[in-house]
């Protein structure tokens, strides 16, 4: 079964996870949309790191690191970001991949600078192939039917537009898709921005009473 | 004198520290963590992995290569060493003080 959510913050998203496999649902793979198998209901504890690796060596040294400690991962891959861990859940303790709380903040600050990275990336990409030989038409954001490079494909009537629309339509998607996925990535990072602010925030707000 | 800015430690980078004066990988640095506070530092695994990817950073510690693929083994480099000792000094003068100041009452 796939599933399409988004969530507001990681706790969230854990909490949901839970609430899965104890439907029954348990996490098999985490890409655009969440993918469960069917399985026996059982209590687990989801714990979602975010982070990059420079090379599978690195990977698979935190992969076990994480399964020492008592963790399965559950999804992730090593350029995704968010990596799964879930455990068999503890009646006594709440069970976590962090044990201080700037640990588990600075999953956000991390996505919020990847996002705006590859939102960067994007941009930059953008403006150098539409200033190099207009491979890039940066004014489709206004006028979308400038995605299609045709020529006159706009006068055509009847089955010679359809089949030049149609033959072009992949492109032009990319060529717009390239636009929606700049507008993403800067959405995530502000969306992730305005979390690390509020985190860094209660941080300081914990500093101060233990100072009191 | 100007004090190291990495200075005081916090209690878990100190014990990290302390654990790989012997190469250890990360398992080992959680049991010998907890094993050192006597159960008061609890390291997660997620926590850990970020504190030594900050002290591979700092150049405090290194990887030291051993037969094992799969899990990379960290040792403390000289510089790890030194902050550890001016820790050490730093707390070290601070009971001193202490026990002086409360003889006095």
């Amino acid at each position: 079964m796939k599933k399409l959510k988004l969530f507001g913050s990681y706790q969230a998203e854990e909490k949901w996870l839970s609430e899965q496999a104890a439907a029954g649902w348990r996490l098999v793979k985490k890409g655009l949309f969440y993918t469960f198998r069917k399985h026996s209901p059982q209590q687990q504890t989801f714990s979602v790191d975010y982070r990059t690796f420079k090379n599978k060596a690195d990977y698979e040294s935190y992969l076990s690191l994480f399964s020492d400690a008592g963790w399965t991962h559950a999804a992730g891959k090593i350029r995704s970001g968010e990596q799964y861990f879930t455990a068999p859940a503890q009646q006594d303790s709440e069970l976590s991949i962090f044990s201080d709380k700037e640990s588990s903040h600075s999953r956000y600050t991390k996505k919020a600078w990847h996002s705006l990275l590859k939102a960067l990336f994007i941009f930059v990409f953008m403006i150098l192939s539409s200033l190099s030989n207009s491979l890039y038409d940066i004014g489709i954001i206004v006028h979308p039917s400038r995605a299609f490079l045709t020529p006159g494909i706009w006068e055509r009537t009847g089955g010679a537009f359809w089949q030049a629309f149609f033959f072009e339509l992949p492109f032009a998607t990319l060529r717009i898709g390239l636009y929606v996925l700049l507008i993403g990535y800067v959405l995530l990072f502000a969306f992730y921005a305005a979390w690390a602010l509020i985190c860094a925030k209660i941080d300081r707000g914990i500093d101060n009473e233990q100072m009191e | 004198m100007n004090r190291d800015k990495n200075l005081p430690l916090t209690e878990t980078v100190y014990y990290i520290l302390l654990s790989l004066i012997e190469p250890a990988h990360g398992y080992v640095i959680m049991q010998k963590v907890e094993e050192f506070s006597d159960g008061q530092v609890r390291l997660a695994a997620g926590t850990l992995y970020g504190a030594i990817e900050n002290l591979l950073k700092l150049k405090y510690i290194q990887p030291f290569s051993t037969e094992d693929k799969r899990r990379k083994v960290y040792h403390i480099t000289p510089k790890g060493q030194e902050i550890l000792q001016m820790d050490m000094q730093r707390m070290e003068h601070m009971i001193n003080v202490t026990k002086q100041a409360l003889a006095k009452m």
